[in-house]
């Protein structure tokens, strides 16, 4: 046991010498403590009143089961290629070691614990957010973050006594994947029904998420009572489910303990999977695990010369892996704009800048994997005789083409959809578009600043502190645009020139990754 | 023609490479021989700009980093890394198209011929095995009919007939005036090919040999483990 302690010790204090000895993420660490600590000081019990939106509660709790129904389905099923606590070197040189099994569990459970503590601290930085929006308690934070980390804990051992259970028969991978998706039924069916019913979907998956018998539902229903509480308050149906969820976590634990050394063989090929996805993250390269992706046959010829065959190689791996120009995430903003476009009784304009402002909000918090990231992982794009610009444009245009389609997608239809002047929904493209550039520039900044040295939280924080900064200086001249002509069409086109500006800095900060491999 | 001088890299306080001068003469192989460690892929990746260092360094006349060197300089690394979606035939097309080169559909057969690629062209990158995959990486490096052409360690898992093919292609480029420069710790591999070993030991060039210099192969590895400190 002490050899572990030993390890987490270790690790703990040679990563705070790194903080030390390359101060850049060590200020940003403070400085999103910062941002996590001063909500708890500035937003008193005084705020609370200030909610921007009054929430429904049966909304809320339609959510909470939505979010929660998500991530365990989510977890469970990438569990049964394997779950694991474990990097490889913990599986090289702590599996064959004399220390018990059991010990070793434990060791991984802290270190994951750590990776979700990050994880939780993201999600605290939406809080303050989240609180003057929606009127949550005071205190709230501290449910979702802790919340968050039950889920994510319990789901991970659930996901390891399933994994030891389907990995002893292959056929029983199949067999679990059915029961899981045959289960959803109980949420989809009386939706569907509903629907049939009223012709309403939204109302219907509200109605039934919200539903008060779901809550004796384990795990989902018990979690969805407990998220409650961060609008209701702490009640006896808070701690009765916060203790049943704890039974269950310990109980899992438990199993899991006794498993003995039989867990590290099904370990390992989580482990592997595990390594291949970080290995693929960091190159920039999407959460799909190389070695099981499927590329489609494609025909294409090099046209392109020096920098733009850069440009061309990128298009041709777009087409390989799926839909020509339209990738998954790009459907799913289009359809849930037009659902939100159809049902949501509100005054057209400002549905449409409502959707613009959602769309605006999920671009910034959800970190693309880009291929420019991709492209500076090799050594290729370094040796093209080209200005190191020039390689730059090439290798970030296929992500900018995207954002302009995205746009013109979802604009172009919900736009006549909502009746909105021609000019409104062109500048609402274009605002679009041009946002989602800045977020691909900005990207290259934040690589250019902290590196891959640090995970992608890191990352994903700064990106957003410094796109809250951009967004701060081309929206008040586009409110004061607004104010001085009355009409949103010149509003947004001075948004989206400010956005160019910034873009065209940005470029010219970022331009240094494509110099040399140490810059980035 | 490669000339290297007062070049020298840090990664923090480590010094990898100190003060190091060379050239490599048109058609010279030259071999940059040395213990782990040594700062032998630290001065390639130097030449072939990859990396920032202080001094200078200049191919056929242009600092390296210009782009009338890129142009001329092809670069093997250590490992082969391709990219996971494009086939053979389109890596090969791809830094075709990038180097912006004419009429090189028949050396690049030519290449898969020698390298047994012919066959494989239709396949992806990551479907290939480690050592096909240094094949594919060896014909992108010579592809581009470089004047200067950089191999890191470059037999490390080739079979042995493409090691005879590799060697092969070495004296091919020597005679078509192409200076090249290899790096490696395995004496025995570059034994019939070199002109010139630079024997490195802890960031410097301890030993300038050329080929006229030494009586037989064996006293390469003397004059190697006397330069370095190494055991015989």
């Amino acid at each position: 046991m002490s050899a572990l302690v030993y390890i987490l010790r270790k690790s703990l204090k040679n990563t705070i010498k790194g903080l030390i000895r390359k101060p850049a993420p060590l200020i940003a660490y403070i400085i999103i403590a910062g941002f996590i600590i001063a909500p708890s000081i500035f937003s008193g019990p005084t705020n609370q009143e200030a909610a921007v939106l009054k929430i429904d509660m049966e909304l809320a709790k339609a959510i909470f089961t939505g979010y929660t129904l998500f991530l365990l389905v989510l977890s469970i099923l990438s569990s049964l290629n394997g779950a694991s606590f474990f990097r490889m070197a913990d599986v090289n040189m702590l599996f064959p070691t004399p220390i018990k099994a059991g010990y070793i569990l434990i060791y991984g459970f802290i270190k994951q614990l750590g990776t979700n503590i990050m994880v939780m601290l993201f999600l605290a930085l939406q809080y303050p957010n989240w609180k003057r929006s929606f009127g949550l308690i005071d205190g709230a934070g501290w449910i979702l973050m802790t919340t968050y980390l039950l889920l994510v804990t319990i789901t991970s051992l659930l996901g390891m006594i399933l994994y030891s259970y389907v990995s002893k028969k292959p056929k029983r991978v199949a067999r679990v994947r059915k029961i899981i998706y045959g289960s959803l039924i109980i949420f989809l069916l009386p939706i569907l029904i509903n629907t049939f019913k009223t012709g309403n979907v939204l109302d219907s998956i509200g109605q039934w998420l919200s539903n008060d018998y779901l809550k004796f539902i384990p795990i989902i229903g018990w979690f969805r009572e407990i998220l409650m509480g961060s609008l209701t308050g702490i009640n006896g149906e808070v701690w009765l489910y916060t203790s049943l969820t704890l039974i269950v976590t310990i109980a899992a634990f438990i199993v899991i303990y006794r498993m003995d050394t039989e867990f590290y063989e099904n370990v390992i090929a989580g482990t592997e999977l595990k390594e291949a996805m970080l290995k693929a993250s960091k190159e920039g390269k999407t959460a799909h695990v190389s070695s099981i992706r499927r590329y489609r046959k494609v025909n294409a010829k090099f046209t392109l010369e020096g920098s733009l065959a850069v440009f061309q190689k990128q298009m041709l791996e777009k087409r390989k892996k799926g839909f020509w120009l339209l990738p998954t995430r790009t459907i799913v903003m289009v359809v849930g704009a037009i659902i939100a476009a159809l049902s949501i009784p509100a005054d057209n304009i400002e549905l449409m800048l409502g959707i613009l402002g959602v769309a605006a909000y999920l671009m910034l918090i959800l970190n693309m994997a880009t291929a420019w990231e991709s492209d500076i992982s090799y050594h290729y794009i370094y040796l093209i005789p080209e200005s190191p610009f020039k390689k730059m444009l090439a290798s970030t245009c296929v992500g900018v083409i995207y954002m302009f389609i995205e746009g013109i997608l979802v604009f172009g239809i919900i736009g006549p959809i909502l009746k909105i002047p021609f000019w409104i929904t062109f500048s609402a493209i274009l605002v679009y578009s041009v946002l989602g550039t800045v977020f691909i520039y900005s990207d290259l900044v934040v690589r250019r600043m902290f590196g891959k040295i640090h995970g992608n939280i890191l990352r994903i924080f700064f990106r957003i502190l410094l796109l809250l900064i951009i967004i701060a200086i081309s929206v008040v001249p586009a409110v004061l645009t607004f104010v001085l002509t009355n009409n949103y069409a010149p509003a947004l086109f001075i948004s989206a020139l400010i956005n160019m500006v910034m873009v065209l800095l940005f470029m010219w900060i970022g331009t240094g990754l494509f110099k040399y491999p140490e810059l980035s | 023609m490669l000339e290297i001088k007062d070049v020298t890299k840090k990664y923090g306080k480590i010094l990898a490479v100190d003060e190091m001068s060379f050239e490599v003469g048109k058609g010279e192989i030259a071999v940059l021989l040395g213990p782990n460690g040594a700062g032998k892929s630290t001065i390639i990746k130097c030449i072939a700009g990859l990396l920032q260092y202080d001094g200078e360094i200049t191919v056929e006349g242009h600092m390296n980093k210009e782009l009338e060197a890129k142009q001329i300089i092809g670069y093997v690394p250590e490992t082969a890394a391709l990219f996971d979606a494009l086939t053979v035939q389109e890596h090969i097309d791809f830094i075709a198209k990038a180097y912006r080169l004419k009429d090189y559909e028949n050396y690049a057969n030519e290449l898969f011929e020698r390298f047994d690629l012919s066959d494989k062209r239709g396949k992806l990158g990551r479907e290939l095995s480690k050592g096909m995959q240094q094949k594919v990486s060896i014909c992108c490096g010579v592809i581009i009919r470089p004047k200067v052409v950089l191999f890191d360690e470059p037999m490390i898992g080739l079979d042995p007939k493409a090691i005879k093919e590799f060697k092969r292609l070495f004296m091919e480029l020597k005679e078509q005036g192409c200076s090249v420069l290899i790096s490696t710790h395995i004496i025995d591999t570059i034994k019939e090919v070199w002109d010139r070993i630079l024997i490195m030991n802890q960031g410097k060039i301890v030993s300038n040999i050329l080929r006229d210099e030494i009586g037989d192969e064996e006293e390469i590895e003397e004059r190697f483990f006397a330069a370095t400190g190494g055991v015989q």
